[in-house]
């Protein structure tokens, strides 16, 4: 039995008193070394659900929040967003936007050297991942200059150097093609055979082909995808 | 030469080619610092002239500011005289061209700067003992610049393409619609920086009050020698009254 | 139908790298293809040359008969619809009803006396009945897509070029853009650039690969 990494309990979601519901309800458990796969249409709540799990919500992003998010079994609610970037590393849709450096190296140590971790072990760390991503020749590239699946590699290779064992994914794959996305899935599934607990979340099913577990997110519930848009 | 040379030197060579831009009065010393500031960003690898290509419709419009505000300087003896009216005086002119070579002068900075990355110019800030979030605010800042200049562009160009000859509108309606580049780009910036803040701050930024840096930057001989050259230069100018 | 958009032996190259070499493309008026290719291979690049935003030195491409080079970009914008692929760009104003008059406003040639009734007929078209008054700040992707097309159609051009127009949008919203494309399907050409395969393979008539900055039949 795998071990929960991270587990959405009862959680009920709006933005204002009068506004309807974005989420009810919703139970999710993430174990290591499993990919979630978490599909919806556009306004659906996708991200939103993200903003709680990975903390934003309702720390950063103010709204109407009930329930209970646990990383490891630990309460989210009490520690600090800057810290639960140690526990959960998310990457968004546009690597344009995340990317803020002109050499990958940089890139990757930027999360590390916030955490006040020491220089040799964070080279060692960045040698780590960019060997589990197979990665290794671009480590001195202009990440601005890469391709688009590469680009979006670099930025979660940014994220993994902080240590964490939970990534979350939002839409990383709508701006990239069919080659990018090969590599990008080949990446993430090295991370799932290292033990890293994977959520992914797309709006095309078939970005999750790759997903141990696929649900829908619809009309503000979670339910187990059994094979039948609507 | 540009990977070699600190990017605290360049900061303090563009602070003394400021520093004398801001001070002096005298057109010719403007205009030889200008000179000396393109001939060193091109040593460093600088592109002045790419830039001032790319920014040339803003240029325009700030050049024609100025020329617009020497007219109207009144002082002085005349230089342009039609049908009997003083229409530009050498005062006038003076302060014309004293304000484009400023202007020059910190494009040039920028450029010179620019010549090394953003991540050894946040070190060398950081260095010099200044705080890491003004610096990696800096280097963001100047990252996305010409992210914003290129998006200027592309909404002024979507507006021709929408059919619309903008030269052959009259001045004022000119003027509305150029003003409608303004909605877009802003909201795209505040998209953009609402987005990096997400992000940044997903990689535990300002998580604790210190950070550690994988790079060190060490001050070499080359680098003694040009701030020697620039602060005496500096002071020279200063002392023999020339500016 | 006739020869709309004729490119020979066009080259374009970007900081000393070739990114298309010797491009020969003719398209029809009333066409519907689809250029597809990986991230960077140059699609988008052809799509802003035969625009006129980008300037070409080798080669020659026309529109009509003329040569792009010597076309203004409100020239070319008359003929041919471009929908960018981030459609934040092209859109300018703060509601999108102000958004839909913006061409009655500024243009000349165009006949404002019909302006009510074209808008009120794209606005049921593009399903943004809804969001007429609303402002443009808050529009989603989709939302923002279909204004700006719509928009670019109230210019009533004779073909559209649409760059990535899938990209960001789930299965609802392609299906929504899908009819859209069906319904103006014989009224006007397209150029579809996407890397979207299954949206390209529904509505071309014709698929066209670039990769290493050369055309590849399909």
């Amino acid at each position: 039995m795998n071990d929960i990494l991270l587990q959405g309990k009862n959680i009920y979601f709006k933005y204002g008193e009068k506004d309807s519901q974005i989420l009810e309800n919703i139970n999710i458990d993430l174990q290591s070394g499993k990919i979630i796969g978490i599909m919806g249409l556009s306004g659906s709540g996708k991200t939103t659900l993200i903003q709680i799990l990975n903390g934003l919500i309702p720390k950063r992003v103010p709204g109407s929040y009930k329930g209970k998010v646990l990383i490891k079994g630990d309460d989210i609610s009490k520690i600090e967003v800057e810290k639960i970037s140690r526990e959960i590393g998310t990457v968004y849709q546009d690597p344009d936007t995340q990317i803020i450096f002109s050499c990958v190296e940089d890139e990757l140590a930027f999360g590390p050297e916030n955490l006040c971790i020491k220089k040799e072990k964070i080279l060692k760390k960045i040698e780590e991942v960019l060997k589990l991503l197979n990665m290794e020749h671009l480590r001195y590239r202009n990440p601005n200059k890469l391709s688009g699946g590469e680009k979006q590699l670099v930025v979660i290779a940014s994220v993994l150097t902080l240590d964490v064992d939970i990534v979350i994914l939002d839409e990383s794959m709508s701006q990239i093609d069919d080659k990018g996305k090969i590599l990008i899935k080949k990446g993430i599934e090295r991370l799932r055979d290292s033990g890293k607990g994977i959520i992914m979340v797309e709006h095309d099913i078939d970005n999750l082909s790759i997903a141990d577990d696929i649900f829908i997110l619809q009309g503000g519930e979670l339910k187990r995808f059994e094979g039948n848009l609507l | 030469m540009n990977n070699t040379i600190d990017p605290r030197t360049k900061l303090f060579l563009v602070l003394c080619i400021s520093t004398i831009g801001l001070i002096s009065r005298d057109v010719l010393i403007l205009f030889s610092i200008t000179i000396v500031g393109i001939i060193i960003s091109k040593i460093f690898g600088g592109n002045f002239f790419v830039l001032i290509k790319k920014i040339k419709k803003l240029l325009y419009v700030f050049f024609f500011i100025i020329i617009i505000q020497s007219i109207f300087t009144r002082q002085g003896n005349p230089v342009i005289v039609i049908g009997g009216f003083e229409i530009v005086t050498d005062l006038g002119l003076n302060r014309a061209l004293g304000y484009m070579f400023r202007v020059l002068i910190i494009i040039i900075s920028g450029v010179i700067i620019s010549t090394s990355s953003e991540r050894n110019t946040i070190q060398g800030i950081v260095q010099l003992g200044l705080p890491y979030e003004f610096a990696f605010m800096t280097a963001v800042g100047i990252k996305f610049l010409p992210l914003l200049i290129e998006e200027f562009k592309d909404t002024y160009m979507a507006i021709q393409l929408r059919g619309i000859n903008i030269m052959k509108l009259p001045i004022w309606e000119r003027f509305k619609i150029t003003s409608y580049i303004f909605i877009p780009v802003v909201a795209s910036a505040l998209n953009k920086a609402k987005k990096l803040s997400i992000s940044v701050e997903s990689r535990a930024f300002r998580a604790y009050d210190r950070r550690t840096s994988i790079t060190s930057l060490k001050l070499k001989y080359k680098d003694y020698l040009i701030i020697l050259i620039s602060l005496t230069t500096a002071f020279a100018l200063i002392y023999l009254k020339w500016i | 139908m006739k020869d709309f958009i004729v490119i020979k032996g066009l080259d374009f190259y970007l900081d000393s790298k070739a990114i298309l070499k010797n491009i020969n493309l003719t398209i029809d008026s009333r066409q519907f293809i689809s250029i597809r290719g990986a991230n960077g291979c140059g699609k988008t690049t052809l799509s802003k040359l035969i625009m006129g935003i980008y300037p070409y030195r080798k080669g020659s491409i026309k529109i009509e008969d003329r040569e792009v080079s010597e076309m203004s970009l409100s020239e070319i914008g008359r003929k041919i619809g471009y929908l960018f692929q981030n459609p934040e760009k092209q859109i300018f104003t703060s509601t999108v009803l102000e958004e839909l008059s913006f061409i009655y406003k500024y243009r000349e040639d165009i006949d404002k006396s019909r302006k009510e009734k074209e808008i009120d007929e794209i606005l049921d078209t593009f399903d943004i009945r809804n969001l007429k008054n609303k402002s443009t700040f808050f529009l989603s992707q989709g939302e923002k897509q279909r204004v700006a097309l719509a928009s670019v159609l109230l210019n009533k051009p004779k073909y559209l070029i649409l760059d990535e127009p899938t990209t960001g949008l789930d299965y609802k919203r392609k299906k929504m853009l899908s009819e859209i494309l069906d319904k103006y399907k014989n009224k006007i050409g397209v150029l579809l650039i996407s890397h979207d395969y299954n949206f390209v393979k529904k509505h071309s008539q014709k698929i066209i690969s670039l990769e290493g900055g050369c055309i590849v039949y399909e």
